[in-house]
């Protein structure tokens, strides 16, 4: 029976340049990291660049991102998401400041999802996702456009032609939504200190 | 600025979508430890993770891993 490894084990072998590791490990997660960079950026090639790039960096990263202790899974997934909505803000010709933002919160690692968070998330999936999905459409459409598009609330108001109060409103709103619906699911609800 | 005043805010400020003065008043409470905004800050974390784990897989181009690994070379 082949050995299966979890997330950190395999960051731990990447920490110590094991190029087998980080070959393994891409074939687990590349198609997950590719489906949301690809969703972000319709360019093929230079979502195939970005991918490249988030895993060179966690080549790069690895001695550091263990030594933090946080999920290597959601690492990988901000920096993904943050790198391919500057690309696409920079096509666009806005400013483009996610992955500048990213870094500099990783200098301060101790807010980062344990992997134990993690995997309580992914036993929950099924559920939790349908819960994403029960969300009002017009605040999905607003979790979509700043999330995937990494449009502001004042870039969203005039997209969409909205005054910014109410996009605030019904953006913040919807991030509420999940976040105490994922309060709930996690057992986590009196989580306030 | 107190802490529940930020509440609404985490998510949008991870995503680099923060209004720079609210952003720098995170940011400030993150920097030096705030136990409250760093606790809910790996919340946001969580959150976001969700969404954007979401979505379907989609196979990268067959070329890519072996360009990665090409690229270990250089680094």
């Amino acid at each position: 029976m082949a050995e299966e490894y979890t997330a950190e084990q395999f960051l731990a072998g990447i920490a110590q340049h094991d190029e087998s590791k980080l070959a393994q490990f891409y074939d687990l997660v590349a198609p997950g990291l590719y489906g949301l960079i690809s969703e972000i950026v319709p360019d093929r090639d230079a979502a195939a660049e970005i991918l490249k790039d988030v895993f060179v960096r966690l080549w790069r990263d690895a001695k550091r991102l263990q030594a933090g202790g946080g999920s290597v899974i959601v690492w990988l997934t901000l920096e993904a998401r943050a790198k391919a909505v500057d690309w696409n803000r920079s096509q666009k010709g806005l400013r483009n400041t996610a992955h500048a933002r990213l870094q500099s919160l990783m200098k301060f690692g101790s807010w980062m999802p344990r992997p134990v968070d993690i995997a309580q998330i992914n036993e929950r999936r099924r559920l939790l996702e349908k819960l994403v999905h029960r969300l009002p459409k017009p605040q999905s459409r607003l979790l979509e456009l700043a999330v995937f598009e990494g449009f502001t609330e004042s870039e969203i108001a005039g997209q969409i032609e909205q005054p910014p109060g109410r996009i605030e409103h019904e953006l913040r709103a919807g991030l509420r939504f999940l976040r105490h619906r994922l309060r709930a699911v996690m057992g986590t609800w009196s989580a306030d200190i | 600025m107190e802490c529940r005043y930020l509440d609404d805010v985490y998510e949008l400020f991870l995503l680099g979508l923060l209004r720079s003065k609210e952003a720098v008043e995170v940011e400030e409470h993150i920097e030096r430890g705030c136990p409250y905004c760093v606790h809910h800050l790996r919340e946001a974390a969580q959150s976001v993770y969700l969404l954007l784990s979401s979505l379907k897989d989609r196979k990268p181009p067959q070329n890519a891993k072996a360009e990665i690994l090409r690229s270990l070379q250089r680094t």
